[in-house]
């Protein structure tokens, strides 16, 4: 149950995995935005285009990518059939019985299906190139200036590091509490749903108590340290933003004024 | 910096990574667009009834976020922002009533299970409204959007928020300390 791999990250030296995490969220939010311009079979081929040298650039082997689009190929395939069945434009391809199949159903079917894949990839290859905590950096950097108008983004990232540092020694002590329950005689994998249930909490309520005992001495360790929140903080991980940061910047630029004016 | 608050902020962390360790163990079921029946939804509810909503929600969003660095369903913008980040917030919605010491058991179970059910039926609502988004962008019209996306996400919201009822009040049985709402 507990070999599973935390998160989605895979570790590599690509250039894509070096890039800084702020400059691969800023493309994202920029190409999630531009991708809805596209409109004709040019604009289409580009996204299409730009996704495929991603993905080659990252070097995360392809089966890393298919298992985060395993889930949401079903989806597509839907839409892509609502699309085709549904949209009367264009001529008319194929009638059969009740199911009258258009040439505009099957383009546009065509068109949303590309669109929702390349969007998926993209979104998919930040999350396999890019660690979850540095993830965690680049936004509380992103969204630094909104601390001006009193919103606790730094409150908010450091709470999702220790949350994320804290995943493998909860899982461990989860893990523990189990085998220690069972050792007791609790049985957790059979019974009816209500004998699971009611198995279920001796795991809990420790799980519990021992994690509010930890948030307790991490919060009196970090007092002890000195922490005052975010004036004059430090950091161990900084951030460097490099030239290949400024050339990914330029090519969504040009991704973008390419779309605009290619665009019918 | 408060101490307490610091001491808040732990809390919410740990509670946050707890309900990921939770989501790991779920019942796999034919949700191909994302959704599993787990216990994710118990320690952000617990949170909300020790520190109030602000934490609950607070938490939700971190849950909400980490959840989508892990298994991202993603496709459309705003889908993403109701499904994470704004569904687990408004679970924070539990934490409404405050659990006192004072009272009997019967009322301090009844106000649990109307922050339970309050907080639940507000994820849903979350998740509903992004479904019907979703598929009213990408879905040809004359499709009954509405009553798929209801069918979808009860299937998979109803059966987490009875379980997550029940260890809920078998945990405030068991150990009320842990579920009332902190000075």
């Amino acid at each position: 149950m507990f070999n599973i791999i935390i998160g989605q990250y895979v570790p590599g030296q690509s250039i894509i995995h070096r890039l800084d995490p702020r400059v691969k969220l800023i493309s994202i939010f920029i190409f999630v935005i531009i991708v809805f311009l596209a409109n004709n079979w040019i604009t289409y081929g580009l996204v299409v285009l730009f996704s495929i040298i991603g993905i080659l650039l990252s070097k995360v082997p392809f089966r890393f990518i298919y298992r985060g689009l395993r889930a949401i190929i079903i989806i597509i395939i839907f839409t892509f059939i609502l699309n085709v069945l549904f949209t009367k434009q264009g001529d008319l391809l194929i009638s059969i019985g009740w199911i009258h199949i258009y040439k505009g159903g099957l383009i546009g079917g065509l068109f949303i299906s590309i669109r929702l894949l390349a969007i998926i990839v993209i979104t998919t290859l930040l999350t396999l190139t890019t660690t979850p905590i540095d993830i965690t950096d680049g936004i509380e950097i992103l969204l630094g200036p909104l601390k001006k108008i009193k919103l606790p983004i730094h409150e908010f990232a450091l709470m999702m590091s220790i949350s994320l540092r804290f995943i493998p020694t909860l899982l461990e002590e989860t893990e523990k509490i189990m085998k220690a329950q069972s050792a007791r005689g609790s049985d957790f994998a059979s019974g009816s749903v209500k004998q699971r249930i009611k198995a279920i909490i001796p795991l809990l309520v420790p799980l519990f108590v021992s994690a509010f005992k930890r948030a307790e001495e991490l919060a009196m360790a970090m007092e002890a340290r000195g922490y005052r929140g975010d004036e004059g903080r430090t950091r161990l991980r900084v951030l460097k933003w490099t030239g290949k940061d400024t050339a990914l910047i330029i090519i969504m630029l040009m991704l973008t004024v390419a779309l605009v004016v290619l665009r019918t | 910096m408060q101490k307490t608050q610091i001491r808040i902020m732990t809390e919410t962390a740990l509670m946050t990574a707890i309900s990921v360790v939770l989501s790991f163990i779920q019942i796999r079921g034919p949700w191909a667009a994302g959704g599993s029946i787990s216990l994710e939804m118990v320690p952000l509810i617990i949170l909300s009834f020790r520190r109030g909503v602000k934490w609950g929600m607070a938490a939700g969003v971190i849950y909400g976020l980490i959840n989508f660095m892990f298994n991202p369903y993603y496709v459309h913008p705003v889908q993403l922002i109701l499904d994470y980040p704004l569904a687990f917030g408004l679970l924070g919605l539990s934490g409404i009533f405050i659990l006192k010491e004072s009272e009997t058991k019967v009322l301090a179970l009844i106000k649990l299970i109307a922050g339970v059910t309050i907080g639940c039926f507000a994820r849903f609502v979350s998740h509903f409204a992004s479904a019907m988004i979703f598929f009213g962008s990408s879905a040809p019209k004359g499709q009954p959007v509405a009553l798929y996306a209801f069918i979808y996400n009860i299937s998979y919201i109803g059966p987490s928020y009875i379980i997550a009822l029940f260890v809920l009040i078998l945990m405030f049985l068991t150990a009320p300390l842990l579920i009332r709402r902190q000075r």
